[in-house]
């Protein structure tokens, strides 16, 4: 008798309970590769789901401080201000006895301290205009010279001082000093109709007239800028005291009623966040109403309009511009949501892709266990149950992470504004809320996969299966196509948005594509015959993959999908990119165009290159042709130093095309080069009455300064015009002849160092501002992303692959050592694996990316930023990055396979062999 | 008591086709058969014949492509995937052929029978009695990567029976386990089917149909004795293999890699653990085998064969004693040769190409080209030739093994249970087979606890406790 059967009193051990569920929460520990490819695909989800609201908030937030950061709005066009003319000095408010002014100023402040989002109140008063002498009592030998008292909290600090200190006087605009040569230190006169008072002069400031409007000075505007047009006489500017001597100063002129205005800035520490500044707005609208006519504050404040009242009438304004930033941020934030909802979804796609494959692993992947339990009368729903089980600690060490990370990335790489706190709350929930639908996806495909393995299924199931899916999918894009030939936009309350095709689009053709291409290479893989009687690498490769060809199959689709949507976003982005740039540049001239008087000339020593231009709109007509053309004169000096040129424009470069410009013919014609002509060459063209004898030297499909689609544009150097129209009145003497300086360099620096031009700038456009439409800053944030999700995917994918062979080789462990016996080298059996994941990785990269760039072709030409600016959309191929991906996935499937291969080798056959015994 | 109570089993008319990417399988045709209430019903026939598809049908795990089956009243070949689960929760118990195949890695013996018996009241104490029945009382906390072969057979036996089930299918439940742990499988069960409980097994041990009251026999997917046409049915040529560059008749060949022992072991000791958990598995021992000489290994599971034999094949490197093989340290597979218990068979590869796969390793393909033929046809694989070997039986599979290990007449063949998931027929193949490896001379090692296999050998040797022992 063994030990083994001694009749000694056995128990089974303590503990009731399935211990198959007792067992789920940490099974997967045993499992290494499924454990981590299941927090992956956790992570990933997490990722997506958290990013979306704290990217849509921190965008939201960043474009509401680059509105308010707007010198023409600033936080005092976001807070609420108050205006009222003729109220006097010392007038009482009715029934109280308080000065009115006071009464004004004490209740404005506590209505202000009633929003958060308010900082404290501040007061200005402006005085009655007053005439302003020397010290002599002399007026400027160019006549009487006016200014306009004015006190206001922080004042000063809103003026660009030009010389002087804070001190007891008054500082002068130089629009009244510069006449009255007066200085700091000086002393000046104030002459009102009935009195005169010498003040000191503590400094000069630059007129607000010819300065940008800003926020702060938002309530005098109409007395700033008279009138809109840059030629009109400046009003009286301010002459600016403290607010504390400001009432006396008037009182000594004589004057004994000002123009009162309180007004509450936006707080800027923290900066305010979108829900803040819907908030301000709410607050705003609802003190405008508590000051109109019939609320509880209207007797005080009487607002709005002209009123009239016992001492006389008022203008009275109340003005809060926080609505209007709202409005203008959400513009701009919906023409990114639609995107990033697609993006969303695109990423949730291949996030739950990933978990869900994982998921088929899980079950699958498990062959004995699965058996085991199915004869244990287990069904789809307990083998989803336990897989989500299992699923729960690898989803919330993803999840987790996922969050973290997305919440680190989108803080340290993402917008320059951070997420609002409801957004950071909602990141979290959505971060919750993507790891238990990792864990429900993993429980469903679980069952799912249980079904399909284990399950009886209905024919129809079957049928499913078998359908030619590719052609649904080919089907779809070809619809999406046809939507996307009208137009990738759609525009909605004044708002352009890319269309969804946009996205949808390549993911349909990569389906479609991927489908086919799996169905024709399980095609081919059948009818592959062996030649020769050894044995390769590559005939083992071969029958590796004929003998999975679901697995096959799926890796081919997936790859494909994902290496055509990373395919066709790096496309779309690098054309997208390229075609805005042009089209600006073509728009602006150069990075920055400053449009000047006729007969401005520059100041020699400027810092950056530019060049002179006169872009004269419709300027003629060609003869015989009938046709219209824009002129741009050129200076051939210095034009290719400072204007935007592409190569792709013309067949000649641009110097060839100057030279030939400023080369004289013999003839008398004038040289031209004909831009968007379309073909054309003209041999005369007509300008106002004049008759110009000309001769194309060059032709180009758009040139710098091309503004219309539609008009050829002949550029000419400006010399050779003035030549040929000397003696006859000037063509260039009307409106729509303008002179442009086109200046290349940082568009920041540039615009700063305008003054130094010694021009007065009629207008500045930047390339920057050109290229600044919504949805296509849209579309190419949303390709980016997901072009990193794709790629991530593909590195993902590779992952699995490698992973998956290196668990088949690792099950594979006696037949490969067995081989090794049989004399197979190692190198062909490392060759094989490397040859296997290769040629999947190969086939997927080369379809992959040319449905990509087919894509993008169908894609590109649909979102043309500037319709009426030539060029037509350019389509970039990413060669390099496309390059590069090739190496990387050559390098991915040697790494990939030579592990694999590694992997059967690391299992012990004796240890497989003894627990066979 | 109606004749329907006394049946327990009813096919009727039952077909199964199988489509496979090589083409469609035809494993059972018009199979009408009826299995007795009370008893054991033992489903015979040849490997590949529809055995394991039958009992798959039986459980539920299957659905018939034609015909009805009904397990105890309940029409299963019709059930709904619902009503299938519950048939298998309380009703109907099943045993896979493989023994690893029944166990949960990460669950203690305790743990799958408490498993195993949640839809049943079963008490502890029968639970410990089914144990004890089975010898594995002493193994409940361990897990199956700590058994032997042959206890997780017992351990799937024992879940079965502790899942309270009326019917318990187990495919060649004995295959793998040595005569005396198939010996206290087969009283339990016969104890038990007398308890009203029926059992379905296949099988092709001789003690299982013993004790087997009903026998139903197939062969080639139908009723053995019917009418029904054997399209597939492969008769087995006798004839000697065509080893390159014999003649017939030229007598024994010698392979050039020999000298005089094709295998000699000295002193041969192993050991598994550390301290008190030490097992040792081989214990000093000795063996020579010559060339062309057939020798078996017997004794129970655990008794250490297998490890003797990785040890003889070079898989292990002995704690103690000295091996001296055909190939030294690094043999080739003309050297040695194994037909190891996990076959190792490449799923990538069709049978034929696993067969050639060392002789296009070997630059021989031309040469043995007849040789693979011949091969094909002995073991009964000529049809199954473009199949993957994952389209095959069990018992087919060893076979594909077996032919793979002799196919270059290597000096040394180690086989671990070589007729283990056989029929008689397909047994004697597998015996001629290495019978004509020998004659040819190969020197074959065996580890058996196959009685006909013993009959068919030049010497054999007892083990027990990693010992020969004598008689």
């Amino acid at each position: 008798m063994t030990g083994t059967d001694l009749e000694v009193e056995v128990r089974l051990p303590s503990g009731r309970g399935n211990p198959v569920w007792k067992a789920a929460p940490t099974v997967l520990l045993r499992f290494r590769s499924l454990f981590a490819a299941l927090a992956v695909g956790a992570f990933l989800v997490s990722v997506v789901a958290t990013a979306y609201p704290l990217v849509v908030s921190a965008s939201e937030n960043e474009l509401l401080a680059s509105a308010i950061g707007n010198a023409t709005v600033t936080p005092y066009g976001m807070g609420v201000a108050y205006r009222s003319n003729g109220v006097g000095f010392d007038q009482a408010f009715p029934g109280s006895g308080e000065l009115i002014w006071q009464e004004r100023e004490d209740v404005f402040t506590q209505e202000a301290a009633r929003s958060a989002e308010l900082g404290p109140t501040e007061r200005a008063i402006l005085g009655d205009v007053v005439t302003v002498t020397d010290r002599g009592g002399e007026p400027p030998a160019s006549g009487p010279v006016e200014g306009r008292l004015f006190a206001g909290t922080s004042a000063l600090a809103h003026v660009r001082v030009l010389s002087g200190a804070d001190g007891p006087g008054v500082w002068l605009p130089d629009y009244v000093a510069t006449p009255l040569r007066a200085e700091p230190g000086d002393h000046v006169i104030l002459h009102s109709d009935s009195s005169e008072v010498r003040v000191a002069v503590d400094g000069v400031y630059a007129s607000l007239y010819t300065r940008p409007r800003q926020g702060y000075w938002r309530l005098w505007n109409d007395q700033i800028y008279p009138c809109p047009e840059i030629t009109c006489s400046a009003p009286p500017q301010f002459i600016l005291s403290d607010l504390d001597r400001m009432q006396p100063l008037s009182e000594a002129l004589g004057f004994s009623r000002a123009t009162f205005a309180w007004q509450a800035p936006a707080v800027t520490d923290p900066p305010l966040t979108l829900t803040q500044a819907s908030r301000l707005a709410a607050f705003s609208d609802g003190l405008k109403r508590r000051m109109s006519v019939g609320a509880p504050l209207f007797r005080l404040f009487r607002c709005c309009g002209r009123t009239f009242h016992r001492g006389g009438s008022s203008d009275v304004t109340f003005t809060g511009n926080a609505d209007l930033v709202v409005q203008q941020v959400e513009q701009r934030i919906a023409a990114v949501q639609g995107p990033m909802v697609v993006l969303l979804v695109a990423g949730l796609a291949i996030a739950l892709a990933v978990v869900a494959t994982a998921g088929v692993f899980v079950v699958l992947g498990r062959r004995v266990e699965m058996g085991v339990l199915t004869i244990r009368g287990w069904g789809p729903l307990a083998f989803g149950s336990r897989a989500a089980l299992e699923t729960v600690l690898p989803a919330l060490i993803g999840g987790g992470a996922g969050f973290a990370v997305a919440l680190a990335v989108v803080t340290w790489a993402g917008p320059a504004a951070s997420a609002s706190s409801q957004a950071r709350a909602a990141a979290l929930a959505a971060a919750i809320a993507g790891t238990i639908i990792s864990i429900v996806a993993v429980g469903v495909v679980s069952g799912v996969a249980f079904v399909s393995r284990h399950e009886h299924r209905h024919r129809i199931a079957r049928v499913i299966v078998a359908l030619p899916w590719e052609l649904a999918a080919f089907a779809a894009a070809w619809a999406l196509a046809r939507s996307l030939s009208e137009g990738g936009v759609v525009e909605s309350g004044g708002i352009q948005r890319p269309q969804p095709a946009v996205f949808l689009f390549p993911l349909a053709l990569a389906l479609g594509v991927g489908i086919l291409t799996a169905r024709l290479a399980r095609f081919a893989l059948r009818r592959v015959r062996s030649r020769g009687s050894g044995v390769t690498s590559s005939w083992l490769a071969v029958r590796r993959l004929r003998s999975s060809p679901g697995l096959t199959s799926l890796f081919l689709v997936a790859g494909i999908l994902t290496l055509s949507v990373s395919g066709a976003a790096l496309a779309t982005v690098a054309s997208l990119r390229t075609t805005v740039e042009a089209k600006a540049k073509v728009f602006v001239g150069s990075q920055v165009q400053v449009q000047v008087g006729r007969d401005a000339e520059v100041v020699s020593g400027y810092g950056f290159p530019l060049t002179m231009v006169t872009r004269f709109r419709e300027a003629g007509s060609i003869d015989d042709l009938e046709t219209t053309f824009d002129l741009l004169l050129v200076d051939p000096e210095t034009f290719a130093s400072a204007a935007y040129w592409n190569d792709a424009f013309s067949d000649d470069p641009l110097p060839t095309l100057l030279d030939r410009l400023s080369t004289p013919r013999e003839d008398g014609a004038v040289p031209v080069v004909v831009a968007n002509g379309g073909g054309l060459a003209p041999d005369s063209i007509t300008v106002g009455q004049h008759r110009v004898p000309v001769s194309p030297v060059g032709t180009a499909s758009t040139f710098p300064g091309t503004s219309s689609d539609t008009r050829p544009l002949l550029v000419m150097d400006r010399n050779a015009l003035e030549t040929a129209f000397r003696g006859v009145p000037d063509p260039l003497a009307t409106p729509r002849a303008i002179t442009e300086i086109w200046i290349d360099g940082p568009s920041r620096e540039v615009v700063e160092s305008i003054d130094e031009l010694g021009v007065f700038p009629l207008l500045v456009i930047t390339a920057e501002e050109v290229q600044d439409v919504p949805f296509i800053d849209a579309a190419v944030q949303t390709f980016l992303v997901l072009q990193v999700l794709g790629f991530a995917a593909v590195a993902l994918l590779v992952v699995v692959a490698v992973v998956y062979l290196n668990a088949r080789q690792r099950g594979r462990a006696v037949a490969t050592t067995l081989s090794d016996r049989m004399g197979m080298p190692r190198s062909t059996m490392r060759t094989a694996s490397v040859i296997e994941l290769g040629a999947l990785l190969l086939v997927a990269a080369v379809i992959g990316t040319a449905a990509g760039l087919a894509s993008a072709s169908v894609v590109v030409p649909s979102l043309d930023p500037l319709p009426s600016i030539p060029p037509e959309p350019l389509i970039v191929w990413p060669l390099a990055a496309s390059f590069v991906t090739f190496l990387c996935l050559a390098a991915a499937a040697l790494a990939g396979g030579s592990s694999a291969d590694r992997g059967a080798r690391r299992s012990s056959v004796a240890e497989v062999m003894r627990v066979a015994e | 008591m109606s004749r329907n109570d006394e049946v327990a089993v009813r096919f009727e008319g039952v077909v199964r086709t199988y489509r496979t990417p090589t083409g469609e399988v035809r494993a059972l045709r018009d199979v009408s058969a009826e299995l007795p209430r009370r008893g054991i019903s033992a489903v015979v026939g040849p490997s590949g014949s529809g055995k394991s598809s039958l009992l798959r049908l039986v459980a539920g795990l299957d659905r018939p492509t034609e015909g009805s089956i009904v397990v105890k009243g309940i029409e299963v070949g019709r059930a709904s995937n619902r009503r299938g689960r519950a048939v298998r929760r309380s009703t109907v118990g099943y045993v896979f052929q493989r023994p690893s195949d029944n166990l949960l890695a990460h669950l203690t013996v305790a743990e799958h029978l408490r498993l195993a018996s949640r839809a049943a009241e079963v008490s502890d104490d029968e639970l410990v009695a089914t144990a004890r029945a089975l010898g594995i009382v002493h193994r409940l906390d361990h897990r199956p990567a700590e058994l032997s072969g042959g206890e997780q057979q017992r351990v799937a036996v024992a879940q079965a029976l502790a899942s309270g089930a009326s019917v318990v299918v187990a495919d060649e439940p004995t295959a793998e386990l040595d005569s005396e742990a198939a010996e206290g499988v087969l009283g339990r069960i016969a104890d038990l089917a007398e308890r009203d409980i029926t059992f379905v097994l296949a099988t092709h041990d001789p003690s299982v149909m013993s004790i087997a009251g009903h026998e139903l026999a197939l062969e080639h997917g139908v009723v053995a004795g019917s009418d029904e046409p054997r399209a597939s049915a492969e008769p087995v040529e006798w004839t000697a293999l065509r080893w390159p560059g014999i003649g017939d008749g030229d007598g024994p060949w010698m392979p050039a890699a020999l000298g005089g022992a094709a295998l000699r072991l000295r002193g041969i000791s192993r050991s598994y653990g550390d301290g008190d958990e030490s097992v040792r598995a081989v214990d000093r021992v000795d063996l020579d085998a010559a060339p062309g000489e057939v020798v078996a290994l017997v004794g129970r599971s655990g008794s250490g064969k297998t490890t003797l034999l990785n040890i003889a094949a070079g898989w292990e490197v002995p704690d103690e004693g000295e091996v001296e093989r055909p190939g030294g340290q690094d043999p080739t597979w003309s050297d040695v040769a194994v037909v190891p218990q996990h076959l190792g068979l490449m799923d990538e590869l069709s049978v034929r190409e696993n067969i050639e796969y060392p002789v296009r390793l070997a630059g021989e393909s031309a040469a043995r080209r007849d040789l693979v033929d011949d091969l094909l046809e002995q073991l009964g694989l000529s049809s199954l030739q473009r199949r993957s070997p994952r389209e095959t039986s069990l018992g087919e599979q060893q076979r594909i093994a077996v032919a793979r290990a002799v196919v270059l007449g290597p000096a040394l063949i180690v086989a671990d249970e070589p007729t283990a998931h056989q029929d008689a027929g397909s047994g004697a193949a597998v015996l001629r087979t290495l019978g004509d490896a020998s004659l040819a001379g190969s020197c074959c090692v065996v580890a058996t606890h196959d009685a006909d296999v013993l009959g068919a050998v030049d010497r054999t040797v007892r083990m027990s406790d990693g010992r020969f022992v004598d008689g």
